[in-house]
């Protein structure tokens, strides 16, 4: 996982207007293990419908909503709700920018440890970021 | 001096009514909401298709999704009939909140936090 080298590129461009189109994933870790050496990019098995096969059981369909860094060197954006979510359990948050092709989508940031992870799918699920100076993360 | 006035006459003919067949249609109510996050849901899980509402956009919704994302607190505007605090709890009954705040974060093996 080499996020914070996508970011020195110049390949994520993390505003609210004309961003990068990122997105949150849940994933099952019974179907992925994270590699945070070697897995760069999305994992081509991620581009599978979500809960079919792979390892991605809920997926933004379409970017977050972006917000503008209020302070230096923080990421934010809005909250996310799944709606009526079914399945097994997630073990992990990632996050990546989706270039339309997986093996060119980096993976930015992964989370296994929040309050109320794991999560049992079922009902609905939000993801709520930090609302304190940290945000969703320091780069 | 009493006040003197003209009557117009109208002079303008009155089309002959028609009449009016009434057809049943199937339109919800809408109700106008402001999303307050980014919601997103599956249209047909078979075929992995879903809908996302973006958050601070306004959409027009149907009712019964509008009592159910207002009382989640999805969403802000005005709730389209009197909803109890047994059907408030019982919306609410299905969600989970994953908490961000402090959590430890990976990146490049790190803690973007530090």
């Amino acid at each position: 996982m080499q996020g914070m080298k996508h970011f020195a590129f110049g390949d994520i461009v993390w505003k609210a207007s004309g961003g990068s189109t990122i997105k949150a994933a849940l994933i099952d870790s019974a179907n992925y293990t994270v590699d945070l050496t070697n897995h760069e990019f999305y994992n081509p098995a991620f581009g599978n419908p979500p809960g079919v096969t792979g390892g991605v059981e809920e997926v933004l369909p379409s970017g977050m909503t972006l917000i503008d860094a209020a302070a230096d060197g923080v990421v934010d954006a809005s909250d996310i709700t799944f709606l009526a979510t079914s399945g097994g359990t997630c073990e992990g948050i990632m996050v990546f920018k989706d270039t339309g092709t997986a093996t060119t989508s980096p993976v930015l940031f992964w989370w296994d440890t929040a309050s109320g992870l794991p999560v049992t799918l079922g009902g609905d699920v939000t993801v709520q970021w930090d609302n304190g100076s940290n945000k969703i993360a320091r780069i | 001096m009493g006040l003197t006035y003209a009557r117009i006459r109208n002079h303008q003919r009155k089309q002959a009514l028609k009449p009016v067949t009434l057809q049943p249609v199937n339109w919800q109510p809408q109700v106008r909401v402001t999303f307050t996050r980014d919601v997103c849901g599956w249209l047909d899980r078979e075929q992995g298709l879903k809908f996302q509402f973006g958050a601070g956009k306004t959409y027009l919704i149907d009712e019964q999704h509008a009592v159910e994302f207002l009382t989640k607190g999805y969403c802000t505007g005005e709730l389209p009939r009197a909803v109890s605090d047994d059907e408030a709890a019982e919306i609410r009954s299905s969600m989970v909140t994953i908490g961000m705040g402090h959590a430890p974060q990976t990146r490049n093996g790190g803690d973007p936090h530090q």
